[in-house]
């Protein structure tokens, strides 16, 4: 594959089409993302960053990216200028007549194809967003822009063909059948019997039953001690709770539609919503999965209406939190003597405010908890976002690596920690990736799996 | 030249005053009628309005963000905008007949000018801040920095007299003509950069309730 932008393709040719003439699709794409009925879901914020930005570079001194090597491609005023620009020029008076004057440029083919990779550089992570002054919000108009991009067909195909796509038609974007889901239960819980000597029953599919949770499907396969920690401890607890297969609609709690659609960010909640009230649960609990948490919690409000969902929203963490409080269950820190450590993911603090609850957990349930710093609201990206941790194609890793996983890496070096707690199965991806890319003497564990070797029965 | 001196000290003001207002009006109304856009707001953040009000007043007084985050342009936009803050109460003052308006004014022109000329020194020097410039990044703090120039060589505090006479003048619809000529070049530009607020990112002041009420903060929990 050609280089368009940098040394990375995130977009095969296929997908991208880089010899095509796009311009006049994409310059339609976005009238209608300007227009406020067509774009409600994010006109406002949308209309504002693109007209108020004061290039004070603020958000520069923040962004990981960028500060990483400081090129100046990666500065996020650079990025979103590639947007603004075209607005400017095809949208505005003064782009119109005076381009000049404002920056605006014409958009042409290879500018687009530089428009489209570089979108895909920013893990809209919003640390920028935070502490901008005007509160401009770059990772926005680069949501914003892969949004059009994919108006036009242009999506990386991890996202859409192999992700929503694939999840509502295989019900999970591993495209797991529910055999082979029920097979990987049965085998789950037998792993469970050999590590922890006793039998446990994962239900699998119960109605009416207090809880269902619902994972990330790709944690059953990658990350499948979480899976195995959230069994034990709903098991603890008590509760009435169930997983659910395929056969009841979608069994996965990833919604990647988050990261470049809105089209296809309702399908995936709606179908979501859908199995739930199959299912009668009177609450979806969400596993550790960050941006699944932001859309079931928050981006779900104003998009479908309260009473065509019947029923709460928690996630894994808020619960487990309550449980230890409540003494529901039991927990001993001396069961995880390691210094464990806990990195915020994005979409649970900054986005979701999550900042007690998983701190909270560890403290009771390890015996020597230490923070990283930066931490919480100024929390680095570990890189995995927007879609980031699966994406590979194009050299892509590498990017991953040397730009947000550097960061990260010297994070962990500083603070002496052995075990990085996460609870966000795409940080989970990309932390698996820090460790074995820079040889990091630490392992990380998911919050349920900790919680779980804690548990005093 | 006294047709070009009359409008603009005694018919422009008006016009100025009224698409200033109308720009505004248009644009902040654009932004209100805006449908409510899904959940975005970012953690934590101020929950009352004790709290919301009080983050304002820090974000205004001292640009907390810049000087957290961006000390190299927090002096000069510092300077900057207590310039614009004076010259704002100066002009009250002088509207209320009261002779403190003088000081304001001149501390406001000082403040204004070393401001605007610091911020295009630290623009042009910083690569990062010039790639990401275009030519109105800079046309419009030259013209802030005209403004702040202008005013200081037009000798406030000895037009104080005339300018309170011609403020009052205006208010009644009966501008004195009879206005110094020092005061015209000032008076001149700072008409021309209120035109251009509106229809420019000048008015991110007003854009900030926007982006600070209406996205960046949710709603009390
Ligand atoms: S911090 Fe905000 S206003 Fe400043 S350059 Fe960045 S986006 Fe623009
Ligand atoms: S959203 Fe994050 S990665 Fe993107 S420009 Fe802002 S700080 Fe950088």
């Amino acid at each position: 594959m050609n280089k368009l932008f940098d040394e990375y393709r995130v977009l095969s040719d296929r997908i991208l089409k880089p010899q095509d003439e796009r311009v006049p699709s994409f310059l339609k794409a976005m009238e209608s993302s300007l227009s406020s009925q067509d774009n409600w879901t994010f006109y406002l914020p949308y209309l504002l960053s693109l007209e108020n930005c004061m290039k004070c570079g603020t958000c520069a001194e923040v962004c990981p990216v960028y500060q990483e090597k400081k090129e100046q491609i990666y500065h996020p005023v650079q990025r979103a200028d590639m947007l603004r620009k075209i607005y400017q020029r095809y949208f505005t008076f003064t782009g119109r007549h005076l381009p000049f004057l404002v920056g605006a440029e014409d958009l042409t083919e290879a500018k687009l194809n530089e428009l489209a990779e570089s979108f895909y550089r920013c893990t809209v992570c919003r640390r920028c967003a935070y502490v901008c002054p005007v509160a401009i919000d770059n990772g926005l108009l680069v949501r914003e822009g892969r949004k059009i991009l994919d108006a036009i067909g242009i999506a990386p195909d991890e996202l859409k063909e192999k992700g929503t796509q694939l999840q509502l038609k295989m019900g999970n974007a591993t495209g797991a059948a529910t055999p082979a889901f029920k097979n990987m239960i049965e085998f789950l819980e037998e792993d469970i019997e050999d590590t922890r000597g006793y039998e446990l029953e994962i239900p699998v599919d119960k109605e009416g039953s207090n809880f269902l949770l619902m994972h990330n499907a790709g944690d059953y396969m990658a990350f499948s001690e979480t899976v195995m920690g959230a069994a034990e401890v709903f098991n603890a607890a008590g509760v009435d709770w169930t997983l659910n297969s395929p056969d009841t609609g979608v069994n996965d709690a990833v919604n990647y539609g988050l990261f470049f659609s809105d089209v296809e960010f309702t399908e995936v909640i709606k179908a979501q919503i859908e199995t739930t009230k199959k299912l009668g649960a009177d609450t979806l609990v969400i596993g550790e999965c960050g941006h699944a948490y932001e859309a079931m919690k928050y981006l779900v409000q104003r998009l479908i209406p309260k009473e065509e969902r019947p029923f709460e929203v928690k996630s894994i963490l808020e619960l487990m939190d309550e449980w230890i409080k409540q003494g529901r269950i039991k927990v001993d820190p001396s069961k995880n003597p390691d210094p464990v450590t806990y990195h915020d993911a994005c979409k649970y603090g900054r986005l979701s405010g999550l900042y007690e609850q998983p701190r909270r957990i560890l403290e009771a349930s390890c015996l020597d908890f230490r923070e990283m710093y930066p931490n919480r609201e100024m929390s680095y990206c570990c890189g995995g976002g927007s879609g980031f941790a699966i994406m590979e194609k194009g050299d892509f890793k590498k990017f991953r690596m040397e730009y947000y996983g550097k960061v990260k890496a010297a994070q962990i070096k500083d603070n002496g920690a052995q075990v990085v707690a996460l609870a966000c199965s795409n940080c989970k991806g990309q932390f698996r990736d820090i460790i074995n890319h820079f040889n990091l003497p630490v392992r990380y564990a998911g919050i349920s799996e900790l919680v779980a070797n804690a548990l005093v029965r | 030249m006294n047709a070009v001196k009359y409008f603009v000290t005694d018919l422009m003001p008006y016009m100025t005053a009224a698409i200033f207002l109308l720009g505004f009006y248009w644009k902040i109304r654009k932004w209100a009628k805006s449908p409510r856009n899904l959940h975005w707001e970012l953690f934590p953040y101020p929950q009352s309005n004790a709290e919301q009000i009080g983050e304002l007043i820090v974000e205004v007084v001292i640009l907390h963000s810049l000087f957290l985050h961006n000390r190299k342009i927090w002096l000069p936009s510092l300077a900057m905008h207590w310039g614009i803050y004076h010259g704002l109460i100066g002009l009250l003052l002088l509207t209320a007949g009261l002779p403190r308006s003088v000081l304001f004014g001149f501390a406001g022109a000082v403040l204004l000018t070393l401001g605007a000329l610091g911020l295009i020194i630290v623009r042009l020097s910083f690569k990062e801040l010039r790639s990401i410039s275009a030519p109105q990044d800079y046309i419009q703090l030259v013209m802030l920095a005209a403004i702040g120039l202008t005013t200081l060589t037009s000798n406030i505090p000895v037009q104080y007299l005339v300018l309170k006479d011609y403020i009052r003048g205006l208010a009644s619809f009966n501008p004195d003509t009879a206005i110094n000529s020092a005061i015209f070049l000032p008076l001149l530009l700072l008409q021309i950069f209120i035109l251009y607020m509106p229809f420019s990112r000048m008015s991110h002041f007003a854009a900030k309730y926007f982006t600070y009420h209406k996205v960046k903060w949710g709603e009390p929990q």
